[in-house]
């Protein structure tokens, strides 16, 4: 399993929410004998819920090998938006970008015609 | 000198009892119907064979492990026909396989930076002080002045916005590819 949309695909939102805050609470290594029970019960209650629980554990893992990357984040030039939807966006906004300069530039002609009319 | 009940067959009788109603279900949601009867004799068959080789420690886990990534490959495999004209176009260049692993590692990796960075700035904060820079949650809570217990919330709070991205860069992938296709 990777970084990809078949994370927890099928899963219901709740179950992703509470497998979440175990990784969390487990994260913390502190966790009660009692606690570790509960833990093991809900993890076998329902199929979804270890499907859930072991999908973002191994995302949860992999984030760890990410040193190298550090600079890249929190810094404001990397924030923008994803190469998609860039490239989706793309065409659209050339489009309105040359209908812009259009108004403008028959704007600027009517201006100057204007100046023109009154010499 | 084999006897016709077999250690391992007993057991996965057993395990069949025990997860095949709430693998059913389970499974609904994500393959139609008629599939869902085979996934799961492909899973117990998978046991089985598995549990002729080696020990399995929890065989109910391995199992439900089985069910799911047979029903996402299918999932992965019809996709595919969509994905490949999307990959042919954007990587017309890359033929050789150890090529294409290091774009997609680096593809997934940039996927998980900007996931990072998404994330609300305490929220981001406290992801990078757990996962890069190690601090344990006492030594976040101390230094940020919050409690462990929101430590803890704001890195289950990271998981599932970082997993709700992956939805979202799989999602913008899909549309491209359909557009491609359309057109």
């Amino acid at each position: 399993m990777s970084f990809d949309e078949w994370v927890c695909f099928g899963i219901p939102e709740e179950i992703i929410q509470q497998a979440s805050s175990w990784i969390a609470e487990l994260d913390a290594g502190n966790i009660s004998a009692s606690r570790q029970a509960v833990f093991l019960h809900w993890l076998d209650e329902n199929p979804q819920n270890r499907w859930a629980f072991e999908e973002l554990s191994e995302a949860w893992a992999k984030t760890s090998v990410l040193t190298d990357i550090e600079t890249q984040i929190e810094t404001p030039q990397v924030v923008p938006f994803s190469r998609q939807s860039v490239l989706s966006n793309t065409n659209p906004t050339s489009i309105q970008t040359n209908k812009d300069w259009l108004h403008f530039g028959a704007i600027a002609l009517i201006i100057i015609g204007l100046i023109f009319a009154n010499i | 000198m084999k006897s016709s009940t077999k250690p391992e067959d007993i057991c996965l009788s057993a395990v069949i009892e025990k997860t095949s109603k709430p693998l059913k279900k389970a499974l609904a949601s994500l393959v139609p119907e008629a599939e869902i009867e085979e996934i799961l004799q492909d899973s117990y068959l998978q046991l089985h064979l598995t549990a002729r080789r080696e020990s399995i420690a929890n065989p109910v886990a391995f199992v439900h492990r089985t069910a799911r990534n047979l029903a996402i490959n299918r999932l992965r495999q019809k996709k595919t026909s969509e994905r490949f004209v999307e990959s042919h176009f954007a990587n017309p260049e890359v033929n050789d396989q150890s090529e294409f692993k290091r774009l997609s590692l680096i593809r997934e990796q940039q996927v998980l930076i900007d996931a990072i960075n998404q994330l609300p700035p305490i929220c981001r904060q406290v992801f990078v002080m757990r996962k890069l820079h190690g601090y344990s949650h006492k030594d976040i809570s101390q230094r940020l002045s919050i409690s462990t217990k929101t430590v803890e919330n704001h890195l289950a709070k990271a998981i599932v916005k970082c997993r709700d991205y992956f939805v979202k860069q799989g999602a913008d992938i899909g549309l491209i590819s359909s557009a491609i296709e359309a057109a």
